[in-house]
């Protein structure tokens, strides 16, 4: 027998009869903290922490800048048409985004440093978005994505400068395709519903062994759908506290569980932010003393998880923006390095190296064709088409774009 | 990384209602066999129901392929053990399920554990669990599906939707949980065919597999974690490596022909 501050916990060593007891598990590294990329406001592709650029613009530039080819992330991030722009909806809701991208992300990816210097052997001026906001991006704008970007002004750049909010926007995209295994059903009712056996689950007996055998076990972290409503809110959750005592022949439990948090957090955040949640229920016993079922209690009946999943990772499967889990993390790899430039640069006395869109140039179709091509190949044609680019090519309106 | 689950099972098998389906008629049976070196491939989707989109979050992810191939077969006091390594068709992915099948002295066939690998903070995190006794499993930390009832399947000959054979295990799972015992009931139920070469799944709606069978020699399989709610449907095929059609609330696979 054993007793533990204060006698509070009474449990006889043979685990058959209990009259209180505690438990606690937590992961050996906890998940990080950022946004959750809201739909609404599509700041992947349109907001900036730096050098002008959003973070897809700054994915589609690295790749452009060392392989030849700009990948069109941000384009196709920017695209209504593809679900992650809902800044022109109008009843779009302020709640949805990238949650369920970012909860993985947070638990299978080490945080990104809070700044990633890439050092570039010669100057280039980098490629962005023609469209300024997210509302004025029209359904379609991916489908020639040649005719999406402009070269960005000002002076040309030697680095590329990625933010915590830039490598953690990169990561949230990519895990939004992670495999998951899930338990609970999913609730939309807008109103609660204690007869739907949709919003009374999951089941408490099921949450008390998933933080037992996935957190304190496995060192594996769990996603929370935190909100029982028809709102979905995928938090990761790394620790859980738990303690119960027996009344009539019922265990009643609470547990407290720790999660990172992204409502309403900097995207530029570097670390953790953990809120918690207290639930409550009941364990019930059949004849042989075991655990069979489970019921929520007090406020719990109506504020407990959703559904919980445990996310597997990225196995296959494009994001909507096309983004390469290897190229992140070759890009955050690259730290204080310096990588070669086959594209986008700029010589001592020229304007731009990129050129205007209506002449097929430094966007997706031009560098296909120059993706297989020497450096030196690539850099003759940057020349040649220099000398199309009207001195101020950003400004002119073109598709996707309103003025 | 390395964690082993340690499943201890302390079961009470209460076999079985079979039910009046024996004096039915003489029995088809079921187990798959194989050989070291034979492989398939398994199409896998995903269910979606994390997404804040409504109107994605009913559907299901874009494929994954897994290639299945048997890397060993041994004996093992009197007993054949099966080794089936299920990694993803696309190259270099750190993902790898390594199923291992016992087939006992009796014939009965059954999952008996699984070590799942995935990359995870940069390493590859790896996972054991072991499954103690004969019966039907459920999936459990592993991408690729490896839900199985325990073989053999068997089917009367006029079997139909009033003659159900059931096999009901229950299993007491042991956790350290400041001394919880946590029970999971858990069963599989072989199930009449619909009218002619007619399968749904888990809502009824019908589907149709990759791989061409003879509606006679399809075994179609149920189970369920009584506990947790959790359903699995699935159609084996007499004479194919794996499962024809499997459904288990979190994936969606079929046998893909080759």
């Amino acid at each position: 027998m054993r007793f533990l501050l204060g006698a509070m916990v009474v449990t006889l060593a043979s685990g058959t009869m209990v009259l209180g007891g505690e438990v606690s598990g937590e992961l050996q590294r906890a998940p990080w903290s950022g946004t959750y990329w809201a739909l609404k406001t599509c700041e992947t592709a349109f907001a900036s922490w730096g050098q002008g650029l959003a973070p897809f613009e700054k994915y589609d530039n690295y790749v452009f800048v060392t392989k030849g080819k700009n990948p069109g992330a941000t384009v196709r991030e920017a695209d209504p048409a593809n679900g992650h722009n809902e800044a022109s909806l109008p009843n779009g809701e302020s709640w949805t985004g990238h949650c369920h991208g970012w909860a993985p992300a947070s638990l299978l990816e080490a945080e990104p440093p809070e700044v990633v210097t890439i050092k570039l052997d010669e100057q280039v001026r980098f490629l962005k978005l023609k469209v300024k906001n997210a509302a004025s991006a029209k359904k379609g704008i991916s489908k020639n994505p040649a005719e999406a970007y402009t070269v960005r002004k000002g002076n040309p750049d030697k680095a590329l400068e990625l933010h915590s909010a830039d490598t953690k926007a990169m990561l949230t995209e990519i895990y939004t395709e992670t495999r998951t295994h899930f338990w609970g059903n999913r609730y939309d009712g807008r109103n609660p519903n204690r007869t739907d056996p949709a919003y009374l689950d999951i089941k408490p007996n099921i949450m008390h062994q998933l933080l037992v055998q996935y957190i304190k076990e496995k060192n594996e972290g769990l996603v929370f759908d935190i909100d029982p409503g028809y709102m979905v809110w995928n938090q990761p959750v790394y620790k859980f506290e738990s303690k119960w005592t027996e009344n009539g022949g019922k265990l009643q439990v609470t547990t407290t569980v720790w999660y990172a948090d992204d409502n309403g957090v900097d995207p530029n955040f570097h670390g953790l932010i953990h809120k918690n949640k207290t639930y409550t229920y009941t364990l019930k016993r059949d004849s042989q003393g075991n655990i069979v079922d489970g019921e929520w209690t007090g406020s719990s009946i109506d504020d407990h998880p959703d559904f919980v999943w445990h996310p597997y990772g990225v196995l296959s499967g494009q994001n909507v923006a096309g983004l390469e889990l290897g190229v992140v993390r070759e890009m955050i790899a690259k730290n204080g390095q310096t990588v070669a430039v086959v594209a986008g640069q700029v010589r001592e006395g020229t304007e731009s190296a990129g050129s205007d869109s209506s002449t097929s140039p430094a966007g997706v179709a031009s560098v296909d064709e120059a993706a297989g091509a020497s450096r030196s190949a690539v850099r003759r044609d940057l020349w040649r088409r220099r000398e199309d680019v009207p001195s101020a090519p950003s400004r002119r309106p073109t598709v996707g774009e309103t003025e | 990384m390395s964690t082993t689950t340690n499943v201890r099972l302390a079961c009470l098998v209460m076999l079985a209602s079979f039910s009046s389906a024996w004096a039915i008629g003489p029995a088809k049976k079921f187990t798959p066999q194989w050989d070291i070196g034979s492989s398939w491939a398994v199409r896998t989707e995903y269910r979606q129901k994390h997404v804040a989109d409504a109107t994605r979050s009913t559907g299901w992810s874009e494929p994954v392929v897994f290639v299945y191939r048997v890397a060993r077969k041994t004996q093992e006091n009197g007993n054949t053990i099966y080794g089936i390594i299920a990694t993803p068709q696309a190259a270099n992915t750190g993902f790898e399920t390594e199923i291992e099948l016992c087939l006992t002295a009796d014939q009965k066939l059954s999952v008996r554990s699984v070590i799942s690998k995935r990359p995870k903070l940069g390493t590859i995190s790896s996972d054991r669990i072991d499954y103690s006794l004969p019966g039907p499993v459920f999936t459990d930390n592993s991408a690729a599906p490896y839900d199985s009832p325990c073989f053999p399947l068997v089917k009367p000959a006029n079997l139909d939707g009033s003659n159900y054979i059931t096999t009901k295990k229950s299993v007491s799972r042991i956790e350290d949980v400041g001394g919880l015992r946590f029970v999971r009931l858990q069963s599989q139920l072989l199930k009449p065919a619909g009218p002619g070469s007619t399968y749904v799944d888990s809502n009824g709606k019908p589907i149709s597999f990759d791989v061409a069978v003879d509606p006679s020699s399809v075994y179609p399989v149920e189970m369920r974690d009584e506990t947790n709610g959790q359903r699995v449907v699935q159609y084996w095929g007499q004479g194919q490596p794996w499962f024809l059609y499997s459904e288990n609330g979190s994936t969606r696979s079929w046998l893909v022909k080759q």
